[in-house]
């Protein structure tokens, strides 16, 4: 089959959404299909976002089937059209529903005209969609309350998944993130600040926030056992999986969060907080790793429970690494493709 | 294409046709020419005319009552035309078209805009609306009784309400807005609805009440029902709507083409016709045929 994946391009930037859509072609590729990755520029600030999703109207994307991945690409028109969201512009729902200072979605008139608008255009848009997947409960949740459209949950395999594995826990938690303020890159350095078993922690990856967090560790007098190394290369990323205690992911409404996955797939418990969204369909508290109320000193504590029981540590990971077993791209493709 | 530059449409349509293939014919119109040597096109409506379709490739076929589906003319046809609702449901690929137009300027408030609008106005966050006859109240939260909305601000009502209680002479009027409607089953048997899909149903006043405050409080079951909703009018009750999709059918305009004017898409998406992104779009446009400033 001939398989257009249609994704959003936010220019100079890369991230999970980019990944995630590159690993899907990969996957149809496996699969005996020609499949092709068309991205458009999108705006995301209210008075131009309207823009790419007319040029998505537009465009002729002459394919078998398409698989549309996040706003605004959903817009695409074609017969044989398949959703698999990762997320829709989130500043005009749940960032405007709770007033987030990310998005531009205020109480003023042409805000309160234009996030309806978005809404009853998205919901046409994808309710032209055979099927809508999502990729995590809580995107599905959010199409369920804004939306009021049904989808169906497909979670995929993320990452270096082929590559993470179980090794010998050492004395230090793993934290990976950007360093952006939606995935709370400081509670790490705050939290060691209350643990008392001695642990240390190593936090990667690189955004706007290192050097601030750099400064922050050095203040409390932790630089010693804080490590902020930032970007590190995939081989470096699985064997710091492979060795540490445990892992801390505690990002703010997450939608999905490769990181916990990784982290299972390395056999490691994860450490998160209540409202760390998607991150909790993954997590459960004492089993597959701690969900604490995010504060430091409770991840602190959580820390502590790690180093104080290395054997309930091993326990959970090896729970954790079973239920991810599961995961292979060779499904989502069977899905997407039979939809 | 005829000498205007528009389709060719041949009309079959036998005297006296009724209101329902008047009022579709007129809202084509506009789309295709029904003038000019009728052997220039194979496309055609028809509706109990001696002369038939049979050198058409495709046409519409227009069904007065469910006796006629078995006709070889019906049958046939690309596809069939009604405005009678034992037609639908003996024929659910039908294209119905209901005789009663609904507020054109309705726009899709689904849950989250309307508490949205609430809070901007300053209004509880709240709010039930009770539409009987010519006249709507409304209470916030459990403060009854509910109080009268001056006429002038009927429409304002409905489109900011959490939910309604709904009757035979409203309930269009709140699907059109996407309101989350709590009706009676004779009304919901009226206008084609499904309970629990399109609409909630309760046959007494007290209790329907308590259901649109429940549903007022269930945003998940509120946003599903008031979009359900509102694309049962789309579909049903919105001649645009169903001017566009008879011109598809036939093959008068191509959904998917890549050429589709703007302004269609525009409409296709439901959007406002006076706004802010229609303003950009013109702008954009009149940059190549330079008349800056007209949009």
């Amino acid at each position: 089959m001939d398989i257009a994946v249609c994704g959003a391009q936010k220019l100079y930037m890369r991230g999970g959404a980019e990944l995630h859509q590159d690993n899907l072609v990969a996957a149809l590729e496996a699969a005996g299909h020609r499949a092709e990755l068309v991205r458009l520029p999108v705006a995301w600030e209210k008075g131009r976002i309207f823009d790419s999703p007319l040029a998505w109207r537009m465009i002729p994307v002459d394919a078998d089937l398409v698989i549309a991945t996040n706003f605004p690409s959903y817009f695409v028109r074609h017969p044989n059209k398949v959703v698999w969201l990762l997320h829709q512009q989130r500043s005009a729902y749940d960032g405007a529903d709770s007033r987030a200072d990310w998005s531009d979605f205020g109480l003023d008139d042409v805000s309160l005209e234009e996030q309806r608008q978005l809404v009853e255009w998205d919901n046409i848009a994808l309710s032209e969609a055979r099927e809508i997947f999502t990729t995590s409960d809580v995107v599905a949740d959010r199409l369920a309350r804004y939306n009021g459209l049904k989808s169906t949950t497909l979670y995929h395999p993320p990452p270096l998944a082929g590559q993470l594995h179980p090794g010998e826990a050492e004395d230090f938690i793993l934290a990976v993130n950007r360093f952006d303020a939606n995935k709370r890159p400081g509670l790490i350095v705050e939290a060691m600040a209350h643990e008392t078993s001695g642990v240390r922690a190593v936090s990667v990856g690189r955004g706007v926030l290192l050097d601030e967090l750099r400064a922050r560790t050095e203040q409390l007098g932790l630089a010693d056992r804080v490590a902020l190394p930032g970007f590190v290369r995939d081989e470096e990323l699985i064997d710091l999986f492979a060795r540490c205690l445990g892992v801390l992911y505690a990002p703010a409404d997450e939608d999905y969060g490769y990181v916990t996955v990784q982290a299972f797939l390395a056999g490691k418990p994860v450490i998160t907080a209540i409202d760390s969204g998607g991150v909790l369909e993954w997590v459960e508290d004492g089993v597959t790793g701690f969900v604490t109320d995010g504060s430091p000193r409770e991840l602190g504590r959580a820390f502590d429970r790690l180093a104080a029981d290395p054997a309930k540590a091993r326990e959970m990971g090896a729970e954790a690494r079973r239920r991810v077993a599961d995961l292979s791209w060779a499904t989502v493709v069977e899905r997407l493709t039979s939809a | 294409m005829s000498a205007t530059g528009l389709p060719r449409l041949k009309l079959l349509i036998g005297p006296e046709p009724p209101e329902g293939l008047r009022r579709l014919l007129m809202g084509i119109g506009s789309h295709v020419d029904f003038a000019g040597p009728a052997d220039e096109t194979d496309r055609a409506i028809w509706w109990n005319d001696h002369e038939q379709p049979g050198h058409a490739s495709r046409y519409g076929a227009w069904v007065s009552e469910i006796g006629q589906l078995d006709l070889p003319i019906v049958r046939a046809a690309t596809v069939v035309l009604t405005d009678d609702r034992k037609v639908l449901r003996a024929e659910p690929e039908a294209m119905f078209v209901a005789p009663e137009p609904v507020l054109a300027t309705a726009r899709t408030m689904l849950p989250v805009s309307r508490r949205r609008l609430r809070e901007a106005r300053g209004l509880p966050p709240q709010l039930v609306g009770i539409a009987r006859g010519p006249h709507i109240r409304w209470f916030a939260g459990d403060r009854r009784p509910a109080v009268d909305i001056p006429d002038q601000l009927r429409t304002t009502a409905i489109a900011v309400a959490s939910a309604v209680v709904a009757d035979r002479d409203n309930v269009l009027d709140c699907l059109s807005w996407a309101t989350p409607t709590v009706t009676d089953p004779g009304t919901a048997q009226a206008i084609g609805a499904t309970a629990d899909q399109h609409v909630v149903l309760r046959d007494d006043p007290e209790a329907a009440v308590r259901a649109a405050l429940e549903l007022a409080s269930d945003e998940r079951r509120a946003s599903a029902i008031g979009w359900a909703g509102r694309r049962l009018v789309e579909q049903q009750h919105d001649l645009p709507t169903a001017v566009r999709r008879v011109l598809v059918a036939l093959g008068l305009c191509d959904r998917t083409s890549a050429v589709a004017a703007t302004g269609t898409l525009l409409d296709e998406l439901r959007t406002p016709p006076i706004c802010q992104t229609r303003w950009r779009i013109a702008e954009m446009i009149n940059a190549f045929t330079a008349r800056p400033g007209s949009g």
